[in-house]
């Protein structure tokens, strides 16, 4: 075989500018593939440091659990770290925001592994139980202004529910009215919102009560972060502290992280766990109850991949064809002196993967080498999909399964790239190839339309006659230039969509300014009239479009239990009452 | 010793009115050892009718037997296979791969087969070929007289049944002509090789031991010249 080998490399070394293209082609090919898998491997890897940043590195995740449900998962041999949040208690603070009144103390392990996402802004951790560290929110929402090293003096204990203030506010019938000693085991935590009514400034009533246990001083020594546990409804800020020693009654809110993530769900099934899986992150990393999710990156990928595939089979295989009569030649004269097709094909295959070998590592440096510069330019963009809570940009990710991937989805193609022009060279016999009988063949006649003529020439009509002649030849060049248009025309679009959906990720929509008019009730002021608001705007110069939707908030709708799903229920701990908006708005503005 | 047997052969190329008899029921047969040179006008059929002896092209209708075994009964890979044993064919623009040197390209028959190169033969092949001290050129770096040497070597190189030259000497002058066509004969002397050439030279056709002529695809005269 070996002088086969040697007839390839020597043809190829010989036909310098055929070679280069097929190098050139190979390498174009290989470098989108590389980009695309590398594209996905990198925005999965970005989605993965956005949610571990955001949300914490857990994995599985138990809220307000006892001693015994933490010695079990910080026991397991399946599980790798722990993290933990202990409940010391809430406190009576000084915020503007009535449904927010307390600092929520909570104990706090430092550990370096990243399991629960705190993210300091100024200062350092707490380093013993006198120490606190605050959430800039504090001062951002509730308008509590504290400085690194204030002292805090902090009545702790806890939230109650209080019946008695319930029944001051209004006159509860005797049936439904619960008796102190049914609540007051209750501990109201960071799940529970503010249990309290509007007023009429739209500040809280309470009917709720804090049972104070303590007195404790703390120093202030930083600030962090709003974490991402403390929901928007949560009744307490979170301060951080180190935990005094843990008794058999502290409550624990335990994040964890598998040795191998693929065990979350089983572990949390055997050991009766009830709390939450990280799904968005392990939807991720690969680990996903859904397979939909898959099969639709997946699918999209592929779509993506065999446009590219479709496109470098074509340019490939023209740069295999472009010497075809020289091929066809040497493939006569070879197998005149007994070369059988099996040993022609080998040679295809070897020229396939002798160039595969230069070209493809070239293509796979060139694609990252892009998609790398291309994320440099771009990839702090991608944060204006997920809002300004993850500062990374997009980077890129050189996964190995991706370039894996990418070198053999380029091989598959430059495989069928040759093996049409070789089974084309060993379909016809011998004496043919030596020959080359593949001149033109005279036609009939061929007419010739005189406005060519008149438009082109001579030249002109010569170009007709030839092409009417040789179509075939045609073909691909007129395939190859109609997919480069299709390609461009498809690249172009969408770019220009991804570019309008980050536009519209910014702007809400489109648009470039909203005016909120709040409506206090019973006021009736001419001119705070939405819609004398809008005829002024729309008379307003510049503004060539506006629209406008009334909303009413805090309607409670109850529903017939058997026109919601059992599940929805369920999950709403067996109430039927449904929170909604109305949005009123006309036809015209109405878009999906 | 009969080596080649044709019977009835036919070749037409096209279809309808455009068809052209290349051969018509062409039938002979030739002994082992035996000279023979075809003569007749261009397109006459001559190359065509070589070129179906040599298995490189495919006969309408009608049986080879070269060695008593009926080439085209078999398939492709055996004709490649009989093509790289049984036949030696040399060709009028020599025909040799450019990438490849004077002994690559005399033993590429046998590299072929991926046998061992007999180093001897091919020693004293390049010897009559006078092409010692040439071993490591190319064929662009070579004459044209020497070029068809090494076709005659690559030709020879597997000692096959039939030698067959499709106007070995039509592309050279006088003086080169006459050197082949000594080396030609000399291998039918020396080695008893069958040896089939078609000319238009009549001081060749003349030095062989019978001569075929052929016209419109017909033999149309098969003269014993000497035994």
């Amino acid at each position: 075989m070996k002088i086969f080998n040697k007839v390839t490399l020597q043809s190829l070394k010989k036909n310098k500018a055929r070679t280069i293209v097929t190098i050139i082609g190979i390498m174009l090919s290989t470098a989108l593939i590389c980009a695309v898998t590398t594209s996905f491997a990198s925005a999965r890897n970005f989605a993965i440091g956005y949610y571990e940043y955001t949300e914490g590195k857990w994995h599985g995740l138990e809220k307000y659990t006892d001693k015994d449900t933490y010695d079990i998962i910080e026991g397991s041999d399946k599980v790798k770290d722990t993290g933990v949040l202990s409940y010391i208690g809430y406190a009576e603070i000084d915020s503007t925001n009535s449904y927010k009144p307390y600092l929520y103390i909570s104990g706090y392990e430092e550990d370096e592994t990243g399991i629960i996402p705190i993210h300091m802004i100024s200062g350092r951790l707490p380093e013993n139980s006198s120490e606190i560290l605050l959430p800039e929110h504090l001062s951002a929402n509730g308008e509590v202004e504290l400085h690194e090293g204030d002292k805090l003096t902090l009545e702790i204990g806890d939230r109650k529910p209080a019946p008695e203030k319930v029944r001051k506010i209004a006159d509860i019938p005797e049936y439904i009215d619960i008796p102190d000693e049914a609540v007051s085991d209750i501990i109201l935590t960071q799940e529970n919102p503010f249990q309290g009514f509007d007023d009429e400034d739209g500040d809280a009533i309470s009917v709720e009560k804090l049972d104070v246990r303590e007195t404790r001083e703390y120093t202030v020594v930083g600030f962090y972060e709003r974490p991402d546990f403390e929901d928007i409804y949560c009744a307490g800020y979170t301060a951080l502290t180190v935990p005094d020693e843990y008794t058999d009654d502290t409550m624990f809110t335990v994040y964890y992280r598998m040795n191998n993530m693929k065990d979350i769900y089983d572990f949390m099934k055997e050991n009766k766990l009830d709390g939450m899986a990280h799904s968005d992150l392990l939807m991720f990393s690969g680990v996903s109850r859904y397979k939909t999710f898959y099969s639709v990156i997946y699918g999209l990928a592929a779509v993506v991949i065999g446009l590219i595939m479709f496109g470098s089979i074509m340019l490939i295989y023209n740069a295999f064809a472009i010497s075809v009569a020289d091929r066809t030649r040497q493939f006569g004269l070879l197998s005149s002196i007994g070369a059988t097709k099996k040993q022609l094909r080998k040679m295809v295959r070897f020229e396939a993967i002798s160039l595969g070998a230069i070209g493809i590592p070239l293509g796979i440096i060139l694609g990252i080498v892009g998609m790398w510069v291309t994320f440099l330019a771009i990839g702090s963009r991608f944060s204006t999909f997920v809002g300004d809570r993850y500062p990374e940009p997009m980077r890129i990710c050189v996964s190995p399964i991706a370039i894996a991937a990418a070198c053999v989805i380029a091989f598959v193609t430059i495989m069928i790239s040759a093996w049409i022009p070789s089974i084309r060279a060993t379909r016809i016999t011998a004496v043919e190839a030596i020959r080359q009988s593949k001149d033109i063949k005279q036609k009939k006649h061929i007419k010739t339309p005189k406005i060519i003529l008149k438009l082109f020439g001579v030249s002109g009509v010569l170009a007709h006659k030839y092409f009417k002649r040789s179509k075939k030849k045609y073909r691909a060049t007129i395939i190859s230039l109609f997919l480069s248009i299709v390609l461009f025309i498809s690249a172009y679009s969408f770019t220009a969509y991804l570019v309008s959906a980050i536009k519209d990720a910014n702007n809400s929509f489109g648009m470039d300014y909203i005016l909120n008019v709040y409506e206090p009730e019973g006021v009736e002021d001419a001119s705070d009239d939405p819609l004398e608001i809008l005829r002024c705007i729309r008379n307003t110069e510049h503004i060539t479009d506006s629209a406008f939707y009334l909303r009413d908030y805090g309607f409670r709708v109850y529903a017939d239990e058997r026109d919601i799903q059992e599940d929805y229920i369920e999950k709403m701990l067996g109430s039927p009452d449904v929170a909604m908006k109305i949005l009123n708005m006309t036809d015209s503005d109405y878009m999906i | 010793m009969e080596i080649l047997r044709v019977e009835n052969l036919c070749k037409t190329y096209g279809s309808g009115e455009n068809q052209v008899r290349a051969l018509d029921n062409v039938s002979f047969s030739v002994n082992k050892g035996e000279f023979v040179t075809i003569i007749g006008p261009s397109g006459s059929g001559k190359s065509t009718l070589l070129h179906i002896l040599g298995g490189v092209d495919k006969p309408t209708s009608g049986k080879v037997f070269m060695d008593s075994c009926d080439v085209y009964a078999q398939n492709d890979e055996q004709l490649a296979i009989f093509r790289r044993r049984q036949v030696g064919l040399i060709y009028q623009f020599y025909n040799l791969i450019p990438v490849l040197n004077v002994t690559e390209n005399i033993t590429l028959p046998v590299l072929m087969d991926g046998q061992k190169v007999n180093e001897e033969r091919m020693n004293e092949l390049l010897d009559i070929l006078k092409l010692k001290g040439r071993e490591e050129h190319l064929p662009n770096q070579l004459s044209g007289g020497q070029q068809q040497r090494v076709s005659i070597g690559r030709a020879l190189m597997n000692a096959p049944a039939v030698v067959l030259a499709d106007e070995p000497t039509g592309n050279l002058d006088s003086k080169n002509s006459k050197e082949i066509v000594d080396l030609l004969k000399t291998s039918n002397k020396k080695y008893n090789q069958t040896l089939i050439i078609i000319t238009h030279d009549e001081n060749i056709a003349l030095q062989a031991d019978r001569i075929l002529a052929i016209e419109d695809g017909r033999i149309t005269r098969d003269e014993v010249i000497r035994k």
